[in-house]
């Protein structure tokens, strides 16, 4: 079926020419990305079973991807085929459609919808959740939606029925959300609001500042009344190791997302971006604690086979998978950017509870219709925090686009 | 002070004009390069390095009075990344994020064209005069690629207009503009950053036959970066009255501008 959609989408496009970038209201962007990335494990992780099995030391990976955007009048189609080697698969990026009625705007289909105020973290994006922490990444994905929206000048207010219909999924459930945003002289100002069955009550507000010609302030905050995180159920037994994943997602009560930052940009090119945030929905040290004594255990012991082990503890490495790993979080970024193609950065993630520390670095250069990227990632910091102890410790790639 | 006591006595040297009349010639020079009220303009970008070609972009931009515009990337590489200009407040949308950043003048100016340059069309609403005279026109002689120099207006007496920035967020302070005595064409102009450094030099034309009221063609030269020079191409300049909600941030992430 997603294939079919995505060569529905090729075959709107080729109903002209699918190379050309535009003939008469038709639109279209093709782009073609491969990327090789190299992963390095690490092997004094806690959390890697491998080390324990005599896994490998390092792997490739590599991603090709073809991403078709199809424009036609008010309607966009994006749609993406991926080949990552272990796994071929196709989908829909977006596919809305927008109009307006009178005074009112609406959309109806799949689209991204990116409320947040941050870089490193957005709290108020209450439908569209991304991964800040990812490298690498894809085109967002965007989410099902029928939306109405009041636009004026200077200010715009917008509802949202974000997933209908959809329950019983972490990442995705039935809301409706509001967003008021206005903006004056040296401020944009953002109120969220989002309610679902099982999230309830998501508040929240946020505000971008321009101080100078130089530098911008930001910060915004999200009061969630329920959310839900995946917890090891072992924790609460007396047993040490389980037969089925012992993984579960467990709902909780009232937590704060929060983000305050500045960022300078000099007339020389140079950047410097710095941003603290606090996750509340994120696993407190003592989670963390409680995990890590749970793994040395199933490790120690000795009472099962070496592949149950293993596979209790790669069970437990799925907490590695959250958006923000720990609560409290510092973020800098120095880049540069020569104004003609090549700009560059040095991103450093830190964790002060427990000295975790992770180190970004990407090159990136633009041609006519080529842009190239190089990065590579290190994961580190004290023996017992957090990011020291994610299964891999470096992961380098290179990155080439071609669009047309 | 001191400024301003200059220009009133260098208005009393013969050859010197001001005020009103300044003013009116800054916007007659405008009017050949935008008609009033709003406008479309698709515009073209190359740029070039030591002469040979090097990248080439697509934008389609709206303007409104009161220092509004909104710069829609259409070339492969950039297409669905948008830049909104009112006044000195900028936001820009790009492809990976959906989602409409503030952000400051210094980084509207990253990037390999500045928008300022493709966006910013007149120089009345931002610039004022300081002082004019009459000169002798400069001459385009460098060798531009796939620009016939020899097409641009070679007119012999020019007014040089000492332009100074009056509003905040503009990509140049200063402006030393040329232009044609008789007809007011605008012929060439010297861009002045924050620094005082002499950034750019702009040289308009008229190259497309089919066009004969607005310069078609803006060959910029860089000063700093000496073997770099970008040719503009103005193609299409047609006046579109667009709804001023179009111009609220909030809107750059619909789509209802192609129809517009």
């Amino acid at each position: 079926m997603r294939y079919f959609l995505f060569f529905i989408t090729l075959g709107v496009g080729g109903y002209q020419n699918v190379f050309a970038l535009e003939y008469g209201v038709v639109q279209y962007n093709l782009k073609y990305l491969l990327s090789p990335e190299y992963h390095e494990i690490n092997h004094n992780s806690l959390y890697y079973p491998g080390s324990k099995l005599g896994g490998k030391d390092k792997f490739f990976s590599l991603k090709n991807e073809l991403e078709l955007r199809v424009q036609w009048d008010k309607i966009i189609i994006q749609s993406t085929l991926s080949d990552k080697g272990y796994s071929n698969l196709s989908y829909i990026n977006q596919l809305y459609y927008d109009d307006a009625v009178g005074f009112l705007n609406f959309t109806f289909g799949k689209k991204v919808i990116s409320w947040g105020v941050g870089h490193a973290f957005r709290p108020l994006d209450v439908i569209q959740h991304e991964n800040r922490r990812a490298i690498n990444t894809s085109a967002l994905i965007g989410v099902p939606l029928i939306s109405v929206e009041k636009i004026t000048p200077s200010d715009a207010l917008t509802v949202v029925w974000a997933n209908p219909f959809v329950d019983h999924d972490r990442n995705k459930n039935e809301s409706v959300a509001f967003r008021y945003y206005l903006f004056s002289d040296n401020y944009d100002f953002h109120f969220v609001g989002q309610y679902s069955r099982k999230n309830k009550t998501e508040t929240g507000l946020g505000a971008t500042r321009i101080a100078n010609e130089n530098i911008s302030l930001f910060g915004s905050i999200l009061y969630a009344q329920r959310y839900s995180n995946i917890k090891n159920s072992l924790i609460l037994t007396d047993n040490i190791y389980s037969e089925v994943d012992p993984m579960e997602i467990r709902e909780y009560t009232d937590a704060v997302r929060a983000n305050i930052g500045l960022q300078w940009t000099g007339n020389s090119g140079f950047g410097i971006l710095l941003e603290a945030y606090y996750d509340g929905e994120a696993y407190s040290q003592s989670d963390w604690r409680r995990l890590d004594r749970l793994t040395k255990e199933q490790v120690a012991s000795g009472l099962v086979s070496r592949e149950v082990m293993a596979g209790n503890v790669a069970w437990s490495s799925a907490a590695f998978y959250q958006d923000n790993l720990v609560r409290e979080n510092y973020f800098m970024r120095l880049s540069y950017d020569n104004a003609n193609g090549f700009k560059s950065s040095f991103d450093l993630l830190l964790a002060p509870k427990d000295g975790g520390v992770i180190a970004t670095i990407e090159l990136m250069y633009e041609k006519n219709t080529q842009r190239y990227r190089l990065g590579i990632r290190h994961y580190g910091g004290k023996a017992d925090s957090v990011f020291y102890n994610i299964p891999e410790s470096n992961v380098s790639w290179v990155r080439f686009e071609l669009s047309f | 002070m001191f400024r301003y006591m200059l220009v009133v006595m260098l208005g009393l040297i013969p050859g010197f004009v001001f005020g009103d009349e300044a003013a009116q010639i800054l916007h007659d020079a405008d009017s050949f390069r935008l008609p009033n009220g709003s406008v479309r303009v698709e515009t073209d970008v190359r740029q070039y390095r030591n002469n040979k070609l090097d990248k080439e972009r697509r934008y389609t931009v709206y303007i409104k009075p009161q220092r509004r515009s909104l710069v829609l990337m259409k070339s492969p590489l950039e297409v669905g990344q948008k830049v909104l200009m009112l006044g000195d407040k900028f936001w820009l949308l790009t492809i990976d994020s959906q989602r409409p950043l503030r952000i400051t003048a210094s980084q509207k100016l990253l990037g390999e064209a500045s928008t300022g340059d493709i966006a910013n069309m007149t120089w009345s609403e931002d610039y004022v005069t300081q002082n004019a005279e009459d000169v002798i026109c400069p001459q385009l002689t460098a060798t531009i690629s796939d620009v016939d120099v020899e097409r641009f207006l070679k007119p012999s007496e020019c007014i040089q207009l000492n332009l100074i920035a009056k509003v905040d967020g503009v990509t140049y302070s200063n402006i030393t503009l040329y232009i044609e005595k008789k007809h007011r064409t605008p012929i060439k102009a010297d861009l002045f950053v924050n620094s005082g450094k002499k950034a750019k030099e702009a040289w308009y034309a008229k190259l497309n036959s089919s066009n004969d009221k607005y310069i078609d063609t803006m060959v910029l030269i860089d000063n700093i970066q000496s073997t770099h020079h970008t040719v503009i191409n103005y193609n299409n300049i047609e006046p579109k009255e667009c709804p001023d909600e179009f111009f609220n941030p909030a809107a750059l992430i619909r789509n209802t501008l192609p129809g517009w």
